[in-house]
């Protein structure tokens, strides 16, 4: 259990973790409603996650439309598949 | 929380708004019109420059329908739900994508080198360039390669190169 990595372990985190792993890249919107958490609560957790380097966060304007853009780095998609496989074995031992 | 499932959502997204069924809908119905306009060609203008009509009205209609697609979805499905763009593995692509259309462009290639007559020519030279035109729309569609739209494009490049045969 010790070896999990804590940064994606955490519940919200995690959530936008597995949703970024299914996309090239993805907004603030998107990651809001799918996810269910509110903006501050996401805000926060991205920073975190880009803080450890698992996402890259990019401002942008479609128009005169204000985008954040999250995508997940190569160090991000691999750190969660790793978390996967992890667990996957945690549990596989446990049963 | 379903990880799986969450992994699946942003390919899930791209379908929830209708947007692409009813361009893959244009797709067809332009595909189908393009064919015809084969068929009603007067007879003169059968086997010659005439015939591209079909493969270019074709590829102006895909590059209108991703552009149609592209404005839609900008203006009506990202205000309100989000953008995304699905995550494809990059071996994906290629397969489906180029495959049939591999197939079909290598049949009329080699039709094209040895004829035995005018008509067979003309056909495999149209033969060629419907499959040039089919990557060219099947790419964007094939990106999402595990959906029944990906696999109609390259099942249906396949039976052209086998119909050319």
């Amino acid at each position: 259990m010790s070896d999990l990595d804590r940064v994606i372990h955490e519940p919200g985190r995690l959530r936008i973790a597995a949703l970024l792993s299914g996309a090239k890249e993805a907004d603030f919107l998107f990651l809001q409603r799918e996810t269910g958490l509110t903006k501050g609560n996401l805000s926060s957790h991205l920073m975190k996650l880009e803080e450890a380097g698992y996402v890259e966060i990019e401002k942008a304007f479609r128009g005169k439309i204000p985008l954040t853009i999250v995508r997940l780095t190569p160090q991000g998609r691999a750190a969660f598949e790793g978390y996967r496989k992890s667990m996957n074995g945690l549990l596989k031992q446990e049963s | 929380m379903n990880v799986k499932e969450l992994g699946n959502r942003p390919q899930m997204y791209l379908f929830s708004d209708g947007v692409a069924e009813l361009m893959i809908g244009l797709f067809m119905f332009l595909y189908s019109a393009a064919l015809s306009l084969i068929v009603h060609l007067p007879k003169n203008w059968g086997y010659g420059w005439g015939g591209f009509a079909g493969p270019i009205l074709l590829a102006l209609g895909g590059f209108g329908m991703m552009r149609g697609m592209k404005l839609l979805r900008e203006r009506v499905t990202s205000p309100r739900g989000g953008y995304v763009v699905p995550y494809v593995a990059p071996r994906n692509r290629l397969v489906w994508a180029l495959g049939g259309g591999i197939m079909a462009a290598t049949f009329g290639g080699l039709l094209a080198l040895f004829h035995h007559s005018e008509a067979e020519f003309w056909c495999a030279v149209f033969g060629l360039a419907y499959a040039i035109t089919g990557c060219y729309i099947g790419w964007p569609i094939c990106s999402c390669w595990r959906r029944f739209p990906a696999r109609f494009c390259g099942g249906s490049q396949a039976a052209a190169a086998i119909w050319l045969l």
